[in-house]
């Protein structure tokens, strides 16, 4: 191995690390930094995924790893990782001595712009990097009314604490469409729909609008979008996602055993016809869509990794790309005060799944299309192993 | 609250947290331990409870606070907590900070003991403190011939490492007998308790070993009545429960593992497929009442695992039947297969186990009732203890 996949390979290590255990910081340590100028701030639009909430305190949306990872940022008090300021420059550390200094994000210039009726685009669409907006029409879950929400999901808590504070609410769809229109003129090429449950799951019709408005502002027939949905009784409904012009589409499991799931996920089971309905939307999906083009989340920590890989592997045999995002026990969520299992077991976990794309076929650019964020593991270890990072195109150079 | 009993709910968060988090050091730190001499070693019977195993390398079994709560100790080298020896004596530490000194505990003289066999007694009878002895009579569980093990469980796993090193294994009921009768002679001045467990037996044949044990005991002892915890699966016939009734076991335990009947299935599959089913090990639990009594039937739930409303749920309905519902701090322990998973924060067990501790006296249940079910060095005996100023220290205090 190349000692630059070698380097790189123990960055995304580090980058599991940081994103399981977190970082510590003083908050104050970002009055150096030009956050919400030149650098990208976080937009709290569905989750807190820090440890504790900080309203009222903008953190940077992450940062770039000396070989060009891009890490999120966690803040946790409790861990060993933390950020140093010296001289001008941020550092990683790991207990006090220094990893490498980190490069913040910039800011995309959309974020400084504003709809036709004055809302800030940088609460319409997240930019997650790499051309790829994430949009959360709305940031309040339906399960709550029943008392279903996930038990590892703080979306509704996370509206209560920074709903308000940072103006964050419901999208509609002509806010969406300039917000992805002026996002794509600066180079931006895929989206994410994604958001609560909407009540009585009339989700459909507004993510119809919200196409139809994409199409209008952009001017795309084809504008790479990913409807992020629960799974409908009637699957006839994920024609219309198809029809509406969406490229792909999501619909996340959040846990693969079937008897887990029924306990952490009660909504989800009770309110969309149960675990084999989730399955069996997820292979309607694939004839639809195509296989490569449907997605799935396990959030990975809940249940054991045998379980979780069992899983990837069904839901990748039938065409799905199934990804395993690591479990953050959060502020407000029904698991906080539970911890992540260790960050050697989600660095195995990662591995392995990756192992499973390959194994059946997907490409990079399929896990592109389908996930909110292209900055995730998988991706990154595909760009490792394909030596399509731009750090291998810069070392030729 | 006393001053005393405000230090004391400090040591006991404090213990909260070192069994969750564990204690680094370095296992030559007990060179200077008189180890199997004055001070009780562990002997790993049952399940290893260390983040690593430790081949050949002993470790004392448990240290005492300064107002003399019971903290195990379970070795974690990534532990914040830690061991600092310095001239002669001892230390817990925090991040490096001396909190205070420790005192390993005292060999019990059986330890030194051998059964007629000429089997050491210290692989027979493992000493819990307070008068309380332990009994595996078996450090194997017969789930995994169908890969049925519940993921928490490590039973398999520590046999094949340390079975063979430590000499332990299959109990008769005679050694069982000679062992618990010795320790009984040692510890004839206070209460005293024996606890019979192990993993599932091969065709669920336990029933007849727990009758010859108890059999044995009380040949051994002279005791009619020998108190003794009979930790047994869900019986698929009811009827057998009466059998440990007659058989002089004074409590009865049957281990539900998880509250929420979904996870259990996932978690628990054995106990689960072989044993009738989640709503047959709460008849079972609810039957075991009818024949031992309220407040004699005690069932531990795994805490971390599910949700904490969850298993606050299931002790406070098993309470209302009668059962005295335990909650134990997670460990991922090596070798099971959520090795690699890690426990929630020491904060959230500590929550849970006052509100437990709640459920318990809500439904009336006494210290002397937990005692005979559990032993007496838990957390929730601590608080029983602490609550009503019944710890050795509050007479030394006194005096």
């Amino acid at each position: 191995m190349s000692s630059l996949k070698d380097a790189l390979y123990k960055e995304v290590e580090l980058k599991i690390s940081t994103n399981v255990e977190g970082i510590s910081f003083d908050p104050h340590i970002f009055q150096h930094l030009d956050l919400g100028g030149r650098y990208q701030e976080v937009h709290h639009l569905c989750f807190e995924m820090a440890y504790e909430t900080h309203v009222g305190i903008k953190f940077p949306a992450g940062f770039r790893s000396p070989n060009g990872l891009t890490f999120g940022l966690r803040w946790d008090r409790r861990s060993p990782y933390s950020l140093i300021y010296d001289k001008g420059t941020y550092y990683l550390a790991h207990h006090g001595k220094v990893i490498f200094p980190i490069e913040f994000l910039e800011r995309p210039n959309y974020y400084g712009l504003k709809t036709s009726d004055g809302a800030s685009m940088n609460v319409i669409a997240g930019y997650a990097q790499e051309g790829s907006l994430a949009i959360a029409y709305s940031n309040e879950c339906a399960l709550k009314e029943k008392d279903h929400d996930c038990k590892f999901c703080n979306i509704n808590a996370t509206k209560d604490t920074y709903g308000e504070a940072e103006g964050v609410g419901w999208k509609y769809p002509k806010q969406v469409g300039e917000t992805v229109a002026a996002a794509y003129r600066d180079g931006a090429r895929h989206l994410t729909i994604t958001g609560g449950f909407v009540a009585e799951r009339r989700e459909v019709e507004y993510y119809l609008d919200v196409a139809d408005a994409i199409k209008e502002h952009t001017g795309l027939d084809d504008f790479n979008g990913t409807a992020c949905v629960g799974a409908p009784h009637d699957l006839s409904i994920i024609d219309k996602y198809k029809e509406a012009g969406y490229r792909t589409i999501a619909t996340n499991i959040e846990i693969w055993d079937r008897n887990i799931f029924k306990a952490i996920c009660p909504g989800k089971d009770l309110q969309c016809g149960g675990w084999d309905h989730w399955v069996k939307a997820l292979e309607y999906e694939v004839e639809v869509f195509g296989r490569g083009k449907v997605r799935s989340v396990i959030v990975a920590g809940i249940e054991p990794k045998d379980s979780t890989l069992e899983g990837i592997e069904y839901l990748a045999s039938k065409g799905v790309i199934c990804l395993a995002s690591s479990w953050n026990p959060n502020p407000g969520s029904a698991l906080e005060g539970h911890r992540s299992p260790e960050p050697a077991w989600h660095i195995d976990l990662h591995y392995k799944t990756t192992a499973i794309y390959r194994k059946y076929g997907f490409t990079y650019e399929q896990l592109y299309d389908c996930t909110p964020v292209p900055t995730g593991i998988c991706h990154d270890l595909y760009r490792i192993e394909d030596e399509t990072l731009p750090i291998f195109k810069a070392q030729v150079a | 609250m006393s001053d005393l009993k405000s230090i004391l709910y400090r040591e006991l968060e404090l213990k909260i947290a070192i069994n969750d988090e564990g204690i680094n050091f370095d296992p030559q730190i007990f060179r200077h331990l008189d180890l199997g001499g004055r001070f009780q070693e562990e002997v790993i019977c049952l399940f290893e409870m260390a983040y690593e195993t430790h081949v050949g390398i002993k470790f004392p079994s448990s240290f005492r606070s300064p107002h003399g709560l019971i903290f195990y100790l379970r070795w974690d080298r990534r532990s914040s907590y830690s061991f600092i020896y310095e001239k002669g004596t001892y230390y817990l530490a925090h991040h490096g900070e001396k909190l205070f000194v420790v005192e390993f505990l005292e060999r019990p003289n059986y330890y030194n003991l051998k059964t007629s066999d000429g089997t050491s007694m210290s692989t027979i009878a493992q000493y819990i403190q307070e008068g309380s002895v332990l009994i595996s009579y078996s450090n194997e569980c017969a789930l995994k011939e169908k890969g049925q093990d519940c993921k928490f469980c490590n039973i398999n796993a520590t046999k094949d490492t340390y079975g063979e090193s430590e000499g332990i294994g299959w109990k008769t009921p005679k050694q069982v007998g000679e062992a618990v009768a010795a320790a009984y002679r040692e510890y004839s001045d206070g209460p005293r308790r024996v606890n019979l467990t192990g993993g599932f037996v091969a065709e669920r044949r336990e029933v007849e070993y727990y009758l010859d044990v108890a059999d044995a005991i009380r040949e051994h002892t002279g005791l009619e009545d020998f108190n003794g915890t009979a930790a047994i699966g869900a019986p698929l016939d009811l009827d057998v429960i009466e059998k440990y009734k007659e058989a002089g076991y004074r409590t009865i335990a049957s281990n539900i593992e998880i509250w929420d009947r979904n996870i259990f299935k996932a978690i628990c599959p054995g106990k689960d497929q072989q044993c009738g089913g989640w709503d047959h090990w709460l008849k079972v639990l609810e039957h075991e009442v009818d024949v031992f009594g309220h407040g004699r039937v005690r069932s531990n739930i795994v805490a971390g695992i599910e949700p904490k409303d969850s298993t606050l749920e299931g002790i406070e309905y098993l309470a209302s039947k009668g059962v005295i519902g335990l909650a134990t701090v997670w460990n991922p322990n090596p070798g099971s297969a959520l090795e690699g998973h890690r426990a929630p924060e020491p904060s959230w067990y500590f929550d849970l186990f006052r509100k437990i501790s709640a459920i318990h006296r809500k439904y009336g249940f006494t210290y002397e009732q937990i005692y005979d079910c559990s032993g007496g060095t838990g957390i929730l005996s601590d608080i029983y203890r602490i609550e009503d100023e019944t710890l050795p220290v509050f007479n030394a205090k006194v005096a």
